[in-house]
């Protein structure tokens, strides 16, 4: 696409190089819009199904809720023991402490990593409803938000369009940026009877003005969530010291298997009546009143400990606690303010990213931003079928001698550096470029791609 | 955009739709009680399978108590053991956990007492048949002022124990 160049011998004048800054960062805007449309329309509109998790889960279990009870609850271990029965030879991986005293309980069963979800009538211990975990509607609707029903294949390929959409949105920024407009309308307001170029043009423009910090906090706080940035940012971390000790985001469901088949094994002797079970712990986790979603996990081989956890969608009331295996007794309790600082961040990021933050605006704002995002691309593709001539794409013209400044160029390697997919992927857009592209003169021709410097 | 503003009133509809589908926000509920007295109710009880050969074991449960005032478990009783202690689990001076006998359980108002390994528990002596999990177990608790009140108390296997052999099984790399 461009050069980065070494300080040219004949400076131009500051309007041309704005002229030409301006020519460039549309090229961009315009071939990253080709990449990322269609990704930006599946992740909004998956996005703004997940917006709504704990009320369309809740809308599930609703039959599993408020049922019949036909005498006294059966104690948690005989409810944790059916489940295991249910999945022939299965471990025990956590139990959900069900909200009321009439839902049926929620156990958690993992056999060669795959969770399966037992619901158990509390007081018949009948099994009404067992389901793989991933086989839920959410877990789908999460996976292909984050993987594209893909594995870690997909998963690399949303964190390039989500790494090519923050380029997008800054360099909209810029080419929208109102510099000689008088009022808000065509800036804020769009003008809509003002001719079809005009429409569009307003829409793309007008949204953009409005939804741009929205949007870009969302790819921001989604990179957590990916695998190369997100292990990079855990590296990093590593090295600096500032490391989690227990960080609740995982980058894929490969991930999460594995973690999980390494950890839960079998069991040996009984032990005496002073050594807490599932039962005990669940007492305690009751009474210790945390916000739900509330799980308790056993010890297992990576935590020696009984686990009471809140997951709680703000992450701010999330509260864990972790009892002694042997007598049951409290050992620690962290609260979200006991958490490193950065935890504390991306914990925020990453509740407001699924609209969980401060309730139903936070959920609203997470839909607007997400019909926002598809209005730009819907006026992205109007504006540009409108304008692209037969048999070629239609990219704007490149700049006659592909020569930007160092300080462009800085800010390039800047991003590639910060969004290391994005910079792998600028590498080979450029090798492949200059070897191949430029020099089919009908791809070329077909692509706007400029002619290659003939040495 | 026109369409969109014409498809708002449905948007909105769908948005409240959703938002009254609310889930919980409050802390899990106690599990249904199994008996009632005087604002006090008591969930989750089991005794514990006697180990192998023995007529001695424990009994956990929770008492919630809604009402204003405190409330005192003073006793308890079982017709099918010899006799019920309230007991209590304390770190003697050793560092070693050793059981003593208590007078009476508090239950503050509005609070809760969980019965549970390492701290109070009903500890049953004498149990006159032997048990299997899943048998229901008689028991009458007694709190201040001799107000009684009984329940059964279903019979739960102990934990399994891992052991330094045992974590092999899982298929851990070494
Ligand atoms: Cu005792």
């Amino acid at each position: 696409m461009t050069d980065v160049s070494a300080p040219i011998q004949t400076a131009p004048s500051a309007p041309e190089r704005r002229a030409r800054l301006y020519r460039m960062l549309w090229r961009w805007h315009f071939y990253a819009g080709l990449f990322c449309i269609p990704f930006i329309i599946l992740l909004s509109i998956t996005g703004s199904l997940y917006l709504f998790k704990p009320q369309i889960e809740a809308a599930l279990d609703r039959p599993y809720t408020n049922l019949v009870m036909t005498g006294p609850s059966a104690p948690v271990s005989q409810q944790v023991q059916i489940a295991l029965k249910q999945i022939e030879g299965s471990s025990f991986k956590s139990y959900r402490l069900p909200d009321g005293p009439k839902d049926a309980a929620q156990v958690l069963v993992t056999k060669g990593g795959e969770d399966t979800i037992v619901y158990v009538h509390p007081t018949s211990l009948e099994i009404l409803k067992a389901i793989p975990r991933e086989e839920r509607l959410m877990a789908v609707v999460r996976t292909i938000h984050g993987e594209l029903l893909m594995g870690d294949n997909g998963s690399l390929i949303v964190e390039l369009a989500a790494s090519w959409a923050i380029v997008m949105v800054v360099t909209g920024l810029y080419l929208w940026w109102p510099r000689t407009a008088q009022g808000l309308h065509g800036v804020l307001i769009p003008r809509l009877h003002a001719g079809s170029k005009v429409f569009w043009r307003d829409i793309h423009a007008v949204t953009g003005m409005w939804v741009s910090f929205f949007a870009l906090f969302l790819l921001l706080t989604g990179l957590p969530w990916t695998n190369v940035w997100g292990k990079g940012f855990d590296m990093v971390r590593d090295l600096t010291g500032t490391a989690a000790v227990s960080k609740d985001w995982t980058q894929s469901r490969t991930a999460e298997r594995e973690a999980t088949e390494q950890v839960f094994s079998h069991q040996g002797h009984d032990a005496p009546y002073y050594v807490a079970n599932v039962d005990d712990i669940a007492a305690s986790a009751r009474a210790a009143r945390l916000a739900p979603p509330v799980t308790i996990t056993p010890p297992n081989g990576k935590n020696p400990n009984w686990m009471a956890r809140s997951l709680a969608g703000d992450r701010i009331s999330r509260v864990e606690i972790a009892f002694s295996a042997q007598d049951g007794s409290e050992v620690s309790r962290e609260a979200f303010g006991d958490k490193h600082v950065i935890d504390q961040a991306v914990g925020v990021g990453i509740a407001a990213h699924e609209g969980q933050l401060f309730g139903p605006l936070n959920q609203a704002l997470g839909v607007l931003t997400a019909l926002g995002l598809i209005t730009l691309s819907v006026s992205a593709f109007m504006m540009w079928r409108k304008r692209a001539p037969e048999g070629v794409l239609g990219a704007p013209p490149p700049i006659p001698d592909q020569k930007i400044g160092v300080g462009i160029g800085l800010l390039i390697f800047v991003f590639g550096l910060f969004l290391p997919v994005l910079g792998a992927c600028l590498i080979l857009v450029a090798v492949m470029e200059r070897l191949i592209l430029s020099r089919i003169p009908s791809t070329r021709h077909f692509l706007g791609l400029a002619q290659p410097a003939t040495h | 955009m026109t369409f969109s503003i014409r498809a708002l009133p449905l948007f909105f509809i769908a948005f409240t739709g959703l938002a009254a589908c609310e889930p919980a926000m409050t802390p899990p509920a106690p599990m249904l009680a199994v008996a009632k007295i005087d604002g006090m109710e008591i969930s989750e009880p089991r005794l514990r399978l006697p180990p192998n050969g023995r007529d001695v074991t424990a009994g956990y449960l929770t008492l919630t108590n809604s009402s204003d005032k405190a409330q005192k478990l003073v006793g308890a009783s079982s017709p099918k053991a010899e006799r019920v202690e309230l007991h209590a689990h304390l770190k003697g001076a050793d560092g070693m956990a050793q059981m003593r006998q208590v007078e009476q359980v508090e239950i503050p108002a509005k609070g809760t007492a969980v019965l549970a390994p390492g701290g109070l528990h009903l500890m049953v002596f004498g149990i006159k048949d032997p048990l299997k999990p899943g048998d229901s177990f008689p028991v009458e608790l007694t709190f201040a002022g001799n107000r009684k009140v009984g329940f059964a108390m279903p019979v739960v296997e102990n934990p399994s124990q891992k052991t330094e052999g045992d974590m092999g099984h899982g298929g851990h790399p070494h």
